[in-house]
């Protein structure tokens, strides 16, 4: 697992941090139950705060992607590949809905939202 | 105590082999012109230099700040300077004790060594015990001026001493008519005394000092 | 959590300066950096906590235990490294060994010592008078690593230092960071390396301490806005921190709560915050 720090980038370091790690479960490069590095082997290789991993995983633990066994360390939780999805695509619905409701407020058209998103979509990564 | 003697005698490893020189030489050349019963005399001044070299390097380093806060007692780093004194003090008076061996008749300061023991030590730690408490209390430096001020006393007493060689004389053929075990005690006591109080004073002011 | 330093209403005067009342606590397993400017009162504090003064009022706890009650022996839990190290310059490297092996008894490692020396690269013939200034840096956190303390204390040991040498220092500190019982305490008053791995800053200006935050949060806090004069009479005057006045232009340092949320606003570092408080007290004085 690769995690890269940017200081340029406006999201918190615990943040990036967060999704990285999210992310190689997400697409199963961490399987269920592989032991994590512990927040302060973390901290070293990154060189930040111990305070800033701890509130990664404190973050990915509250979001069920990792568990923590007292004096173990933390490990990746069993995703439920179905359920994962499931909450994923309910999340894209929620936001999908807030969208249809702002566009509203605007008055603006499907293609409006379309040629948003392609736009939007060059720009990501 | 033993990481404070060790220290300082690294910081004054050479001085103190060049000192052993010079006092080697001195008791050679005293030796040969038959007046090596002065030699125990030198260690009146002897630890005064000494201490003024330390107490000189360790403020240089700037020492005490490194050590206070350190594992070792505030009282210790005291007690260190003054087991300095006492050891230097018991090597005059061995000296001493060993001069009927070493004088070839010549020795009018031959005592007996109940005199001897007590006297000595008074005498070569004497000079110590006042400086110390003003080393603590003013620094190194005024304390080097406040110790010039007491080297001319002390010689303004010597040389009244000198010029006084009859009042001497008879004060000195009264403590000998003295009982010798009393003038030893009392020497002593004097030697106990000075020393005591002389470490209480600079350990309450050291121990009060800041950094 | 416990703390691993702890200060309740401490003051102490030195001739027309003041220091405190300060009020803080340090807790275990974190690192603290400890910032402000030269005169602020950094020093004074650390020697406070080392016993080297004596505080006029207040109490400080260290690990736990009421300082005055701290023995000789607990003393050996407390490491520190000043801007100098303060032993005798005829003293070899393996003196300084020994010497230490002496005043630290069992406590002391003699392998963990060679293990940094020899990281450093520290010869073990050299005198201390013949070392660089970041040689004896090194030797003096060499030394303060090697009896096994729970709290280390870092005064202003960094500054002044080569890049690389600091490199190898935040290398040795996040090591010794591995135990989570082990603190570190570091006054600065350039932080641009150990802002990465402090948890917490404390900023003390004028023998105060503006704030002790969470290193994090403070970022989430503050920020920096590049603003006109309009822009600015328009901002709630409690927002703004401090001002940089220049003839194209005001920069700004607000704090992001209370600003207007389409305002753009560039990341503010440690010694953003720290300059732009300083300055503005300037600013205030001399309007005065």
């Amino acid at each position: 697992m690769n995690i890269h720090i940017k200081n340029s980038s406006d999201d918190p370091i615990y943040l990036q941090i967060k999704n990285q790690i999210q992310f190689a479960i997400l697409n199963g490069e961490l399987g269920a139950d592989e032991p994590l590095p512990s927040i302060r082997v973390l901290a070293k290789e990154l060189r930040v705060s111990v305070i800033t991993t701890k509130r990664a995983y404190d973050e990915l633990e509250k979001d069920g992607f990792i568990h923590s066994v007292q004096g173990k360390g933390s490990f990746v939780a069993p995703q439920n590949q179905e359920l994962v999805r499931e909450s994923l695509l309910r999340k894209i619905e929620d936001n999908l809905t807030a969208v249809l409701d702002y566009a509203k407020i605007l008055g603006l058209s499907r293609e409006d939202l379309m040629s948003m998103l392609d736009n939007l979509e060059e720009d990501h990564d | 105590m033993k990481a404070l003697l060790y220290k300082d005698f690294i910081a004054l490893k050479k001085v103190l082999l060049l000192m052993l020189v010079i006092l080697a030489v001195i008791a050679f050349y005293f030796y040969k012109e038959d007046q090596i019963y002065l030699l125990p005399l030198f260690f009146i001044l002897l630890p005064v230099i000494i201490l003024g070299m330390l107490f000189g390097a360790d403020s240089q380093d700037r020492l005490d700040h490194y050590l206070v806060p350190s594992p070792v007692k505030r009282s210790t780093i005291v007690l260190s300077r003054y087991v300095i004194v006492w050891f230097m003090s018991t090597l005059a008076v061995i000296l001493a004790l060993m001069m009927p061996w070493l004088t070839k008749g010549n020795n009018p300061l031959a005592l007996d060594w109940i005199l001897l023991v007590p006297g000595i030590f008074l005498m070569t730690s004497f000079i110590s015990a006042v400086q110390l408490p003003l080393m603590y209390r003013f620094g190194e430096t005024k304390a080097r001026l406040i110790f010039v001020g007491l080297y001319f006393v002390t010689f303004a007493f010597f040389s009244s001493i000198a010029s006084n060689k009859e009042w001497l004389a008879a004060k000195l053929q009264a403590g000998f008519n003295l009982d010798s075990r009393y003038l030893a005690l009392i020497l002593a006591a004097a030697a106990i005394l000075v020393n005591g109080i002389s470490y209480f004073c600079s350990r309450v002011i050291y121990e009060k000092r800041e950094f | 959590m416990t703390k691993a330093i702890e200060l309740k209403g401490v003051t102490k005067k030195l001739g027309d300066f003041h220091l405190g009342p300060l009020t803080f606590s340090v807790p275990t397993g974190c690192v603290v950096g400890y910032i402000g400017e030269n005169g602020a009162g950094k020093s004074t504090t650390i020697k406070l906590i080392l016993g080297l003064m004596e505080a006029d009022s207040g109490q400080i706890k260290i690990l736990d235990k009421p300082l005055e009650k701290i023995t000789a022996e607990q003393k050996k839990d407390i490491a520190y490294v000043f801007d100098d190290l303060f032993l005798p310059g005829s003293m070899t490297v393996a003196n300084v060994q020994r010497f230490h092996g002496l005043l630290y008894g069992q406590a002391w490692q003699d392998h963990t010592f060679q293990k940094l020396i020899q990281s450093f690269n520290l010869p073990e013939k050299r005198r201390v008078k013949d070392l660089s200034r970041g040689m004896k840096m090194q030797l003096g956190l060499a030394v303060a690593l090697s009896h096994g303390a729970k709290l280390l204390l870092l005064d202003e040991a960094t500054s002044g230092l080569d890049p690389v040498i600091r490199d190898d220092v935040l290398d040795i500190l996040l090591d010794y960071l591995q135990d989570e019982s082990h603190t570190v305490f570091i006054s600065s008053h350039i932080l641009s390396d150990l802002e990465k791995i402090a948890d917490y800053i404390a900023f003390i200006h004028k023998g105060e301490l503006l704030f002790m935050e969470n290193k994090d949060s403070l970022a989430e806090e503050y920020g920096i806005a590049s603003l006109t004069e309009d822009q600015l009479q328009a901002l709630d005057p409690g927002a703004v921190v401090g001002l940089r006045k220049h003839r194209f232009g005001i920069e700004a340092l607000v704090k992001r709560n209370l600003v207007p949320a389409d305002l753009s606003l560039d990341k503010a570092s440690i010694e953003d915050i720290m300059v732009f408080t300083i300055k503005e007290d300037k600013n205030e004085s001399l309007a005065l």
